[in-house]
């Protein structure tokens, strides 16, 4: 059969793609994640809530976070009036935890867009032109995946200063070289197939080229990898405000708030270490469920049989 | 070989070089420069302000005068001569001597870690792979997840507060010398070092159930199983051998990411090393301490895995091909 282009631009191929492959609508598409990955389905699910709840904190918190310091009311039990219980300042438990998310899920996605954007370009322009640029880059991306993770953010967070955005820059520059490796390799494999060399053929320009060639074929690890690493963006923010090198104190961070200072109040009230670690072991438990199950549906090389 | 070996050694120069560039950079991103942000701290912990002429001692102290490439020069070549770049702001103390007093530490919390997770995750993962896709496979499974999601420090947090209420113990405060009390070492090492073991021995018993796996498809031990011999035999003998290998090599090169662990619950159980030394220098922005510390922590981790890449390639001759 020849194949010819026609007025629209549409080749008779691509009508024989279009008929071979049954067109879904996104509610399909989501409808058959949800049956072939339970579990991937059901942290989708708890993420959206998490992120309604960050949203709506002022709402659903039922104290100031911060500035609801009652001393009468200090290192007091769960109880109607307060979900969670109080701290040692007589600030409500709860309302920290509802507002820790906020800042859990504003650095975990700003560290991981600022990370994913400039890792891929990087990773794409290195691999697609190879040459002395890569040969740098991946010296530099070696040595940096040398550098134990808490470490390198700990030195950005010095140089910075602490805050919410220094830590998100921080967290960042961590993902770098691991976004790095991983688009350029599929870029290199990406390089090789046949319709980047017609691409070529006809004279299609470099911005073109990465732009419309490159980058969304290797899209799909990467959103992989970026979905797995928000969880550990998240525990490493929470290490840093551990240590007293993360977002400082009056904000509720769920790292913050398991402090060493809440060390000495454990044994009189458990519940402020024991919440703000349940719901910080859940998030990065829920994005792991979600990054494995995105893992098998995305990556084709994990791909078995069915489509 | 020997040109293996060779070629990973050079290269390892200029990765040092590069790292330290790195560190050396990062810190001089800073706004201001170093003596400003020192005597910033000072002023508002003592309450008190700073004159210029207290900037402009400060900055000769520190060498902050010289041109940048000068001040590396400088700062690198302690690295190499054992000065480790002068000492502390803080304590006035010589960072060799405070590494030589930290580092055995950490390093003793690493093996203890190491240690404790072999001794767990081999036979688990051999138990695993034995019983693939039963039940006791699932729970291990379970567990490595679960352990895998739960901050470490969190566990550790978890942990102290179950021993006080629970049990009423709680590891003793201050640190002693495994020479001088070994007991008393013991008491306060061994749970960070459980912590983090739970961590390394779920991705140990992972690698040791695939590699069991591997093996027990193998023609030889359906070969020793068909000449009668009793599923210990064939395991022991036949199959666990040829599984350890590339179990510790692997393990070795994943020693690295201890670190990170290392660093958080070693200020958490008040242990003497390396990274209590670092978070503290860095909370109190001791600089040298911040720049030297970092260098020797990257200079570890990047050494450990030279030498597990070059033990790997000893036992797997594909790799010095490749």
């Amino acid at each position: 059969m020849a194949i010819e282009a026609t007025a629209g631009g549409q080749s008779a191929f691509d009508q024989l793609v279009q008929e071979a492959r049954p067109k879904r609508t996104v509610a399909q598409n989501l409808k058959r994640f949800a049956r072939r990955k339970p579990a991937g389905a059901v942290s989708a699910v708890v993420l959206i809530l998490l992120a309604l709840i960050a949203l709506f904190a002022p709402v659903i918190a039922t104290h100031d976070p911060i500035r609801d310091q009652v001393a009468a009311e200090r290192l007091e039990a769960p109880s109607s009036s307060h979900f969670m219980g109080t701290d040692n300042l007589g600030r409500d438990v709860f309302s920290r935890v509802v507002y820790g998310a906020r800042i859990s899920l504003q650095v975990g996605f700003l560290a991981i867009g600022l990370g994913t954007v400039i890792g891929m370009i990087i990773g794409v322009l290195s691999g697609y032109l190879g040459g002395k640029l890569d040969l740098v880059v991946q010296r530099v991306v070696d040595v940096l995946m040398g550098f134990p993770f808490i470490i390198l953010a700990m030195l950005l967070v010095v140089a910075l200063g602490a805050s919410l955005l220094n830590v998100g820059i921080a967290l960042s520059v961590a993902i770098v070289p691991r976004v790095v490796r991983l688009s350029r390799s599929s870029t290199l494999s990406v390089k090789e197939e046949v319709y980047v060399l017609a691409a070529v053929t006809i004279g299609v320009s470099l911005l073109r080229m990465v732009l419309r060639h490159i980058l969304p074929n290797t899209l799909g690890p990467v959103f992989v990898l970026a979905t797995g690493a928000l969880g550990g963006v998240i525990v490493a923010e929470a290490g840093l405000a551990f240590l007293g090198l993360g977002i400082p104190p009056p904000s509720p961070s769920w790292g913050g708030m398991l402090n060493i200072g809440a060390r000495g109040y454990m044994e009189a009230a458990p519940w402020m270490v024991i919440f703000p670690g349940i719901a910080l072991s859940a998030v990065v438990f829920t994005f792991a469920l979600l990054g494995d199950a995105l893992r098998d549906v995305l990556d084709p090389r994990l791909r078995r049989g069915d489509s | 070989m020997q040109k293996y070996i060779a070629r990973r050694v050079l290269l390892f120069i200029p990765t040092l070089l590069l790292a330290s560039v790195l560190i050396f950079g990062i810190l001089r991103i800073l706004p201001g420069d170093v003596a400003l942000a020192i005597l910033g701290q000072e002023a508002v912990e003592g309450g008190g302000g700073y004159t210029e002429t207290q900037i402009r001692e400060l900055r000769e102290e520190l060498g902050l005068n010289d041109p940048l490439p000068i001040q590396y020069a400088k700062w690198a070549w302690s690295m190499v001569n054992g000065e480790f770049g002068g000492e502390s702001i803080r304590s006035t103390e010589p960072l060799s001597s405070i590494i030589a007093r930290r580092l055995p530490v950490t390093l003793q919390l690493t093996v203890y870690t190491v240690l404790l997770s072999i001794i767990v995750a081999v036979p688990l993962g051999v138990f695993s792979a034995l019983y693939q896709d039963k039940w006791p496979d699932y729970v291990l499974r379970m567990g490595a997840i679960l352990g895998q999601s739960m901050p470490n420090f969190w566990i550790a947090l978890l942990l102290l507060l179950f021993m006080v209420t629970q049990i009423g113990w709680s590891p003793p405060l201050g640190y002693s010398n495994i020479w001088v009390d070994p007991f008393h070492h013991l008491q306060i090492m061994i749970w960070p070092a459980l912590i983090l073991a739970w961590r390394f021995s779920a991705y140990m018993t992972r690698i040791t159930r695939s590699g069991m796996l591997e093996v027990l498809a193998q023609d030889y031990v359906r070969t020793a199983k068909a000449k009668g011999l009793g599923q210990q035999l064939v395991v022991r003998r036949h199959s666990l051998p040829n599984v350890l290998i590339p179990v510790i090599t692997l393990g070795g090169l994943e020693v690295s990411t201890l670190l990170g662990g290392t660093v958080i619950l070693e200020n958490l159980f008040g242990i003497p090393g390396l990274g209590q030394a670092i978070v503290e220098a860095a909370v109190g922005r001791d600089f040298p301490v911040v720049q030297s510390l970092a260098m020797m922590l990257v200079f570890f981790m990047l050494g450990l895995n030279l030498v597990v890449d070059i033990a790997y390639s000893y036992v797997d001759p594909r790799v010095r091909y490749s």
